[in-house]
């Protein structure tokens, strides 16, 4: 994970993302599943919605939190598993190559 | 060890400033109430098998292994943290990543079943985002169709000798597109236009989400070819040992 290649196409995913962004910096943002539903009415103008989610978070905030929350759980784990594997290496002195990441140091015995 | 703890600390923050910066993901999934009774229960009776056959095989290959155990722990966070992140599109609209390609490669198809059902079952129940009445339409195309169509691209890409980060970019960034085709298809069978034709409608919910999702598609594979990069480097053992399951 730590290699030079490795971050530089991490750079080049966060670039992905970003550009975008940064161009329609002022806009709304609409999500592809609020255009599908235009669509649907659209085509049925008839459509009713027959079942309503039980629960929705009641404001912007909320729900920005709740996504936080899924995304802290995601990378919390993966920074679990990063520094599990790295501190099972310094235990037996390897280190893949060409890692940025400190060398474990020999034992002094 | 003063080293160390910066590049903790260093690490921490690039993780928080991503969460920052992803805002919510409105996108992707059908929403509740947005398809018809009859296909959401046709939906749910196509993705079951898939869902028992993926628990059946979870349970095989985690019965005796801890180390696969935290991989398979690793995949499910993956998908969890990239179905989190809306990533914009140039044409103002934004959509998200599944990042069930990653797993897809290294596990199989029916384990991501599994893991995608879960965290469809998370945004659904929590998020309102994707909904309990299009759940099964929703595992169908994110948890079946997505793992199956990045495996079998990246079988096949193995077995032509593509080198390694190409068959695992081209099966992240095909089964991520295939989710959408299917979802646009779904949307078009439960929505003909006119005349019952469905072809119109197709292509009018693919136009939703193609635009928007073709350069999440090459996002999603760049990162997984990072992940993948990491995997071999830090844990070639537990690949071989899967490797030799398969076999």
């Amino acid at each position: 994970m730590f290699t030079r290649k490795n971050i530089s196409l991490a750079v080049l995913f966060v670039l992905i993302a970003l550009t975008p962004a940064l161009i329609n910096m002022t806009s709304d943002l609409m999500g592809t599943d609020d255009k599908a539903e235009a669509v649907i009415k659209e085509i049925d103008t008839g459509y009713v919605r027959w079942f309503e989610p039980f629960w929705s978070p009641p404001n912007k905030r909320t729900e920005t939190l709740l996504f936080v929350f899924q995304a802290a759980i995601g990378a919390g784990f993966i920074f679990f598993y990063i520094m599990r594997k790295y501190s099972i290496m310094r235990k037996h002195s390897i280190m893949p190559k060409h890692s940025i990441m400190p060398r474990p140091k020999k034992s002094r015995q | 060890m003063k080293r160390i703890f910066k590049l903790k600390y260093i690490t921490l923050f690039v993780v928080a400033a991503l969460i920052l910066i992803s805002r919510p993901a409105y996108a992707m999934h059908i929403m509740e109430g947005f398809l018809p009774f009859n296909w959401c229960a046709f939906w749910y009776i196509c993705s079951l098998p898939f869902l028992i056959y993926g628990v059946v095989v979870v349970k095989r290959v985690t019965r005796d292994d801890t180390k696969l155990k935290l991989l398979l722990g690793l995949c499910g966070a993956f998908v969890f943290v990239m179905s989190a992140m809306k990533v914009p599109s140039v044409m103002g609209s934004c959509s998200h990543p599944t990042g069930v390609g990653l797993g897809a490669i290294v596990f199989g198809p029916a384990v991501m079943s599994v893991l995608g059902g879960i965290v469809l079952l998370f945004q659904a129940l929590l998020l309102a985002h994707g909904g309990i009445s299009t759940y099964g339409a929703n595992v169908f195309s994110m948890a079946v169709v997505g793992p199956l169509v990045s495996y079998i691209i990246y079988i096949l890409l193995k077995r032509a000798k593509a080198p390694v980060w190409l068959s695992v970019f081209l099966a992240a960034s095909l089964g991520d597109l295939a989710t959408y085709v299917v979802t646009a298809f779904q949307l078009a069978l439960a929505f003909p236009s006119a005349g019952g034709v469905v072809t119109v409608s197709f292509v009018k919910f693919l136009a939703v989400f193609a635009v928007t999702q073709i350069p999440i598609a090459v996002g999603e594979g760049v990162i997984t070819v990072v992940v993948y990069n990491y995997l071999t480097a830090n844990s070639a053992e537990e690949l071989k040992s899967l490797a030799s399951r398969e076999a």
